[in-house]
């Protein structure tokens, strides 16, 4: 099998350079221990910029932080899997922590889901409306995220 | 492709999605609603977990109050509000009726101000046209126009707003708003008092609007006037107890004000004396059967899609009082029970209300102030609907060479349009031009221009009253306070800790120059709504000598009473319940409150003890195969009670359906009565109370009556019909229950429900197995999954002056938000029959909840 990581650019086939270079993002390795700080200071950042601002009803503020995250990731070359995971994580803990502190503090986050699903036609299943909840902030993050990405690659400069 | 064009393109579709599913979560589409806002865990719907939280002792500032108010919540969530002044006091009931209540509020407000798609969407459009036709709101205007504000009335309701918007204010800085108005993102207003006169007039077309006039068109359109007269008569041909037996006076007409949804030049004018009655005056003009069936039909195609609560349908209210040697302890007692739709939240919020001027506890109604039913320190009372005919539909006369004009007096007349927006959720604004004649609003022009004079649209100091009534110290004072009640026409059940008991009838019954009024009426002038009846002459009843009196929505007079008040279809119960009740009233001598628990939740047929007689007579005579036998057997032994365990009422209950379906619905298919149109109340079925009573009296004494006999069929009697049927109800229940008659228990075919008002069912409570029937006094009715029945059951026992003790209970909770401890909290007592104590303020027990109010910013 051809390894495709090890090949070298060639101007000449530009369309196959380009393609290459893909590959190699795609299929980066995992980060190095080096990006890991780098990776979990994105995270905590975002998953408390999502907290707080889901406080203050800033429901979209996933979407930015996984384009941040996105951009950051792509621009140090870690990996897609990488991005999708931070992303994934700052989205779920941001807007699940203050669900569970709702919980915790004794609030019917339970009783309210089964009600809004309920309000909605869906079957009262309090998990129902909290999946779809997590799911909304989640999709944000992603898209977030691909966004973040692919306009990182479409500014990057022609090597 | 190039990189640079593919990564820019890719990143440009990746902005498109983004920017498409943020939009989608920003605005919503369609019915579905802005998810981002309403679903971000740190506000949105979730904030509305706050209102499941119970109130604790905590000092809360309220703008407005002259003087701190304490309001103490008992374990089941009732407060007990004191307070320095009626002022004070409402506009703390309004903040409470907010706190607990809001959702409810505002969908009542928005029903009665044709607003419901602004919230729910194109679904309710339909019900927002029939309000705006109806003009629930240009009535409340006028009234609130006509309340002067320094007024008790007028003070009571500023205050009431006042409260009301407090919390709404809160609302707006907490954004703890109720699930639903986050989730849809469609937000209270401020409240008004008009608000306040708009719930009312909800209520009132909810107990006082009919359209059986649009019924009894169809029916003469399919039968023909004699046969429909014959079988839907005015007076019922079977034995019914009036509670006010005469003798009787006539008194001519009392003129009415000016119904505020008329146009022209009507010269009604207030007046509080008696004039003579107009003679009749000969009939003009062409009728249209045809044409009025096709309007009806048009009608009850929109009045039949409108939510329960918005309309009148079943006749189940019971009240009734004892005294003298019927009471143990030789006083009086009183017991209620109105029935209404059983909703979640249901109609009332009990409270407990006291201030220098008020004192007095009961139930509420959310969006007024005071209390609706209940008790002070002197006296009690509880409510029946009348159910006299308040609803006169007229076939107005147009030409399409007079466009936009009706005739009326001799004369073409313009009708007065008004013009609504109809804002509506997920789709766009609707416009509406509603037409006014001299009777009324037009309700549609398909087939016959016709429109309505419905005396709920005059306005009625209903809430004047109310306040009056709450604080009436005697039945003096009682009785001159009901005299200016106007609609929903009521009879206001009374006994006081003087040992007196009775029965008023307040309202209007309004009179026409002639004609019948139970069909539409010609409008060209001739059979208008000239007065109504005084109310010295209406129904009333005052310490019989009987020592007993109930009202359970039967014909409150006997044949003899001098004026027309309505017909025996869809209009007064068949009796069965007030029959009942007083059966058992006359056979309890001494009577405590435990045995007015008792009779509240009777569930004896009583229909069935007269004519299971009659059809064990009917099967002597003939061959039963062995279920048959099994059947009767059962029967044999059955006490005639609806309740869950029992065998035999279901037997009983399909055996009289297809009884009535044997004589009647031969008859039906021939006239090919278009059923669909109303299957309610046009289908042959037991909720038609004309046709209950016509084969019950023709069961008992003409059991040759010609409608046993089949068109075109061999001749028939009642024995005949009665064996058809049970064999008929025999096969039925075998195929639904199974081969043994002894299991076919009443709990295997019945269930009682109580709905969410927001219509989610997850939100409701049930079905479940039940008891009752809609001819019990524990009545179930809507069907076998009942629906309808009493929303509140009160007994108050006087033991003297000023002293009682009185219990209630209602099936609900004191919170309408599904996720709080409060939310169904009297349901498990309600269903077991057990009433809970409805203390005075200042008989309240020290609470652990106590809010102190405070004049504050």
């Amino acid at each position: 099998m051809t390894d495709l990581r090890n090949q070298p650019a060639s101007q000449h086939e530009p369309q196959e350079q380009q393609e290459s270079q893909e590959r190699q993002e795609s299929a980066a390795p995992a980060p190095a221990p080096a990006a890991l700080p780098l990776l979990a200071a994105l995270g905590g950042v975002t998953v408390a910029l999502v907290a707080a601002g889901s406080l203050l009803g800033l429901w979209y503020l996933p979407f930015p932080c996984g384009l941040l995250i996105g951009a950051v990731t792509a621009a140090r070359g870690l990996r897609a899997r990488t991005a999708v995971l931070t992303g994934t994580a700052a989205a779920l803990a941001g807007w699940g922590v203050p669900l569970l502190w709702r919980a915790a503090t004794g609030e019917a986050v339970a009783g309210t889901a089964r009600t809004v699903a309920a309000l909605a036609g869906l079957p009262a299943w309090a998990s129902l409306v909290i999946a779809i909840t997590l799911l909304i902030g989640l999709v944000q993050a992603l898209l977030g995220v691909w966004l973040g990405r692919t306009a990182t690659a479409a500014l990057r400069p022609t090597r | 492709m190039p990189r640079r064009i593919r990564t820019a393109t890719h990143a440009a579709v990746a902005a498109i999605v983004s920017g498409l599913v943020l939009a989608l979560l920003a605005l919503g589409i369609g019915p579905v609603p802005a998810l981002g806002t309403a679903l971000v865990p740190g506000a949105g719907v979730w904030d509305s977990a706050a209102g499941a939280e119970l109130p604790h002792t905590e000092t809360l500032a309220l703008a407005g109050l002259s003087a701190p108010v304490t309001v103490a919540f008992d374990d089941n969530g009732v407060p007990a509000v004191k307070a320095g002044s009626d002022d004070d006091l409402f506009q703390a009931q309004g903040y409470l009726h907010a706190r607990f209540r809001l959702t409810q509020l505002d969908l009542e407000r928005r029903a009665g101000r044709g607003r419901l798609a602004e919230l729910n969407g194109p679904a309710s459009l339909e019900s927002d046209r029939f309000e705006l036709r109806m003009g629930l709101l240009r009535t409340a205007e006028a009234e609130w126009a006509a309340t002067a504000p320094d007024s008790p009335a007028g003070r009571a309701l500023t205050a009431y707003s006042r409260g009301v918007n407090t919390w709404i204010s809160e609302l707006r800085h907490t954004g703890q708003w109720p699930a639903i108005f986050s989730l849809t993102g469609v937000y209270p207003a401020d409240w008004t008092p008009v608000d306040s006169l708009v719930v009312q007039g909800v209520l009132t077309q909810s107990m006082d609007f009919t359209s059986t006039p649009l019924d009894y068109a169809i029916f003469r359109d399919s039968f023909g006037e004699q046969r429909t007269m014959d079988w839907f008569p005015v007076h019922a041909p079977n034995e019914q107890r009036p509670y006010d037996p005469g003798p009787y006076r006539d008194l001519g007409i009392a003129p009415l004000p000016a119904n505020v949804n008329t146009a022209g030049p009507d010269g009604h004018t207030a007046a509080n004396r008696s004039q003579p009655r107009p003679a009749p005056v000969a009939p003009t003009g062409t009728p249209d059967p045809a044409g009025e069936a096709v309007a009806a039909r048009t009608v009850l195609d929109t009045v039949r899609a409108l939510p329960a609560t918005q309309m009148h349908t079943f006749p189940d209210s019971n009240a009734w009082a004892a005294n003298g040697p019927a009471v143990a302890g030789g006083n009086a007692m009183l017991a209620g029970d109105p029935h209404l739709p059983t909703t979640l939240p249901s109609y009332w919020y009990q409270i407990a209300l006291s201030s220098p001027e008020t004192e007095v506890t009961g139930a509420s109604m959310a969006g007024l102030p005071g209390v609706l039913i209940g008790r002070n320190a002197d006296i009690s009372w509880s409510l029946t609907d009348a159910q006299n005919q308040s609803t006169v539909f007229y076939s107005e006369r147009t030409s399409p060479d007079h466009p936009g004009q009706y005739y009326w007096n001799d004369a073409w007349r313009p009708m007065e349009r008004v013009e609504y927006a109809i804002p509506v959720r997920g789709g766009d604004t609707e416009h509406l031009a509603v037409e006014l004649t001299v009777h009324g609003p037009v309700l549609t022009r398909a087939g016959q221009t016709t429109s309505v004079n419905w005396m709920g649209n005059i306005p009625s100091p209903d809430l004047a009253v109310l306040l009056s009534v709450n604080k009436a110290r005697d039945y003096r004072e009682f009785r001159t306070a009901l005299a200016d009640w106007h609609a929903p026409t009521l009879n206001f059940a009374y006994a006081d800790g003087g040992g007196n008991i009775g029965v008023v009838a307040a309202g209007y019954f309004p009179l026409t120059k002639g004609g019948d009024p139970w069909f539409p009426l010609p409008g060209t002038g001739e059979y208008d709504v000239v007065g109504a009846i005084p109310f010295d002459a209406t129904p009333q009843s005052y310490n019989p000598p009987n020592h007993v009196v109930a009202t359970a929505n039967q014909r409150p007079v006997s044949p003899d009473y001098p004026y027309y008040i309505g017909t025996s279809l869809n209009a007064f119960d068949n009796g069965y319940r007030a029959n009942r009740i007083y059966q058992f009233l006359e056979n309890h001598p001494a009577m405590t409150a435990a045995d007015f628990t008792t009779l509240q939740n009777d569930t004896t047929d009583y229909l069935a003890t007269v004519i299971l007689p009659h059809l064990k007579e009917a099967l002597a005579g003939t061959k039963l195969d062995a279920r048959q036998q099994a059947a009767l057997d059962v029967l044999n032994r059955w006490d005639h009670t609806m309740r869950p365990g029992v065998a035999g009422g279901p037997i009983w209950w399909t055996f009289w359906n297809d009884y009535l379906e044997t004589t009647f619905q031969p008859w039906w298919d021939q006239a090919k009565v278009p059923v669909e149109r109303d299957r309610r109340f046009l289908k042959v079925s037991s909720a038609l109370p004309s046709l209950d009573e016509n084969l019950e009296a023709w069961t008992l004494r003409d059991p040759a009556n010609p409608a046993f006999t089949s068109p075109g069929g061999p001749p028939r009697t009642a024995t005949d019909a009665m064996r058809t049927a049970f064999a008929q109800a025999v096969g039925e229940l075998t195929q639904d229950l199974g081969n043994d008659p002894a299991t076919w228990t009443w709990d295997r075919v019945h269930t009682r429900q109580i709905p969410s008002l927001t219509e989610a069912d997850a939100l409701g409570y049930g079905p479940k197995p039940a008891e009752g029937s809609r001819w019990t006094v524990n009545a179930a009715d809507g069907g076998m999954n009942s629906t309808f029945g009493p929303s509140w059951r009160m007994v108050v026992d006087w033991k003297a002056p000023r002293t009682a003790t009185a219990q209630a209970v209602y099936p609900g909770g004191q919170s309408e938000n599904p996720a709080s401890p409060w939310y169904r909290t009297f349901i498990p007592y309600w269903w077991e029959g057990r009433n809970l104590p409805l203390l005075m303020a200042a008989d309240q027990p020290a609470s652990t909840k106590v809010w102190t109010l405070r004049p504050g910013a």
